[in-house]
């Protein structure tokens, strides 16, 4: 349908009216309350008898009169109807806004879980590198034989470190769990305003309820899946974890002979 | 008293029309209506009588100081009185123009009004506002806005609004009573997604029920400067569209219509 009215709508309309009181006796809704015509005012009376002998012209009168008065009663039936629905439409849209803020708290931790992995990664590719040089280290140590004391002290250190990273493991995967479950209460509410909407019957109104339940099952779907991303994510740094833990404790195997073998020179020497 | 102007932004939208046909109608149900010519085209006046178009009216009222008592034209309907926009002087056109934009120049108009005992008093104005539309907006209690159920119609309310939020907001005290929808074609699906448009975006009930119909009886009855009702010995049906409107502003007002109290209600028959 085109828009006669350009641009002039509902709420500017009633802005305009309201503002320095244009229209008197608003309520809420938009309707004078005082001005409520009563039993069946304003719709056209009966058609007048048609004079005898009298007839096209009588008759097309008559003819328009009717017209007018079917339109009223349609008008006015349409016009309640869309005050209903949309009072309905009112409460789940409210339901719904609640439904897609929640949504937007799981994302928002989703995201935040997805940065503290991707920092816990970048820590992970430091630490490599550190091993790597403590690896070198020690082989140098072992060559060298020589400054024990030093590298008993870096030994140390690493027992600190491991220690850390266990315990942010464990905080991620709690996180997990916490997401987990804020999905599936999500979920079950969605449920429930899809009953709702079946409840209302009314089939334009359940298709736009069917749209909005359709954007929160995308979001919940999209949230799903960076929830499963996010696990993939966490078995990879776990295997990842378990190889750098093999590799750190070969190193340590290999700094602990180190340590052994600068006492043995140590005492040998002593 | 009850002041009311008829008003709209777009011009042709029948406002001459329904001022002229509401007051008779308002008139029939008992009220002692003046019916007001404020267009300076004097379009009621002129579709009246040649002498009516040379008589003097509001014009002289207000510029003059003439007596409402003295310039006021009697009609067939006995509590109908109209007073005409009257014989502008050319060499104090503007001025007088400028001057009517203020309220100031037609509280002699509707105090002796009051003074002469209507109860109403309905003024068919200029489109837009300014001049005489505007100060006579500035005093009026309540506008009704006829709106055409035509599609280049709607371009006008908006924008209209818009002015009249302008004025209420620099003090006037009048208020929307109603947008009355005129010439409805029944044969035009673009002239009744007009009206429903109307309906849709204006809050629910400001537009009265009743519609004008656009019917050549209009045209017909302009041409011979008449009322509707006085066209053909029968009163038409077009007519009734006006005293049912009439009730409706009446509900609005809250004005009892003695057409409305219980008669004496004695048997129909009164001898063989
Ligand atoms: N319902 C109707 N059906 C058909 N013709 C109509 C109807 N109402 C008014 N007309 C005709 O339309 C023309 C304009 O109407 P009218 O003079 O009442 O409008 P107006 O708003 O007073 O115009 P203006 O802004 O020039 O004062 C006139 O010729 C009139 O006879
Ligand atoms: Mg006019």
């Amino acid at each position: 349908m085109s828009k006669p009215l350009y641009s002039l709508d509902r709420e500017t309309a009633h802005r305009l009216l309201t503002r320095h009181g244009l229209a008197r006796n608003l309520d809420p809704s938009g309707s004078p309350v005082a001005a409520i015509p009563e039993e069946g005012a304003g719709l056209m009376p009966p058609p007048p008898p048609r004079p005898l002998g009298e007839k096209s012209e009588g008759e097309e009168r008559s003819l328009w009169q009717e017209k007018n008065l079917e339109l009223s009663k349609e008008l006015e039936k349409s016009r309640q109807q869309v005050a209903e629905r949309e009072e309905k439409v009112q409460v789940l849209e409210k339901a719904n806004g609640h439904l897609e803020q929640q949504l937007d708290g799981l994302g928002k931790n989703l995201q935040e879980a997805g940065k503290e992995i991707q920092s816990l990664k970048e820590e992970l590719a430091g630490r490599r590198v550190e091993i790597e040089t403590l690896k070198r280290a020690a082989e140098q140590s072992q060559k060298e034989k020589g400054q024990g004391g030093k590298l008993e002290a870096e030994l140390e250190l690493w027992k600190e470190r491991c220690q850390l990273e266990k315990k942010e493991r464990e905080t991620i995967a709690g996180k997990l769990i916490e997401l987990d479950q804020e999905l599936t209460a999500t979920k079950v509410q969605l449920e429930e305003a899809k009953r709702t909407a079946a409840q209302a019957g009314d089939a334009e109104l359940m298709a736009r309820l069917r749209q909005q339940l359709q954007t929160g099952r995308d979001l919940v779907a999209r949230a799903g899946q960076d929830h499963d991303k996010l696990l993939a994510e966490r078995a990879g740094l776990k295997k990842k974890i378990e190889e750098l833990e093999l590799e750190l404790f070969k190193s340590k195997e290999a700094l602990k002979q180190a340590v052994m073998a600068v006492h043995q020179a140590r005492s040998g020497a002593g | 008293m009850i002041s009311l102007a008829i008003s709209s932004q777009k011009g042709g939208v029948g406002k001459t029309t329904l001022s002229l046909n509401l007051a008779c109608s308002l008139a029939r149900r008992g009220w002692k209506v003046l019916l007001v010519d404020a267009d300076p085209q004097g379009s009621i006046g002129m579709s009246l009588t040649e002498e009516a178009s040379r008589h003097p009216g509001l014009y002289e009222l207000t510029s003059q100081g003439r007596a409402l008592k003295e310039l006021a034209f009697e009609t067939r309907i006995e509590s109908l009185q109209i007073l005409t926009s009257g014989q502008i002087d050319p060499a104090h056109y503007f001025q007088w123009y400028q001057d009517a934009e203020r309220q100031s120049t037609f509280d002699p108009l509707f105090e002796q009004a009051a003074g002469e005992g209507f109860s109403i008093v309905i003024c068919d104005t200029a489109c837009g506002v300014h001049g005489p539309s505007m100060g006579i907006l500035r005093s009026v209690q309540s506008v009704v806005i006829p709106q055409q159920a035509e599609p280049l119609a709607g371009r006008s309310l908006g924008f209209y609004l818009e002015v009249l939020n302008q004025l209420s907001a620099q003090g006037s005290a009048f208020s929307i009573l109603g947008v009355v929808i005129t010439m409805l074609s029944f044969d035009s699906e673009d002239s009744q997604i007009m009206a429903t448009e109307v309906r849709e975006v204006m809050p629910f009930n400001l537009v009265l029920n009743t519609m004008i119909p656009r019917d050549v009886l209009f045209l017909k009855a302009s041409r011979k400067g008449l009322p509707v009702e006085f066209l053909y010995k029968q009163k038409p049906a077009a007519a009734e569209v006006f005293d049912q409107l009439a009730k409706e502003l009446e509900l609005r007002l809250g004005l009892k219509s003695s057409q409305e109290e219980e008669g004496e209600q004695t048997p129909l028959l009164v001898g063989p």
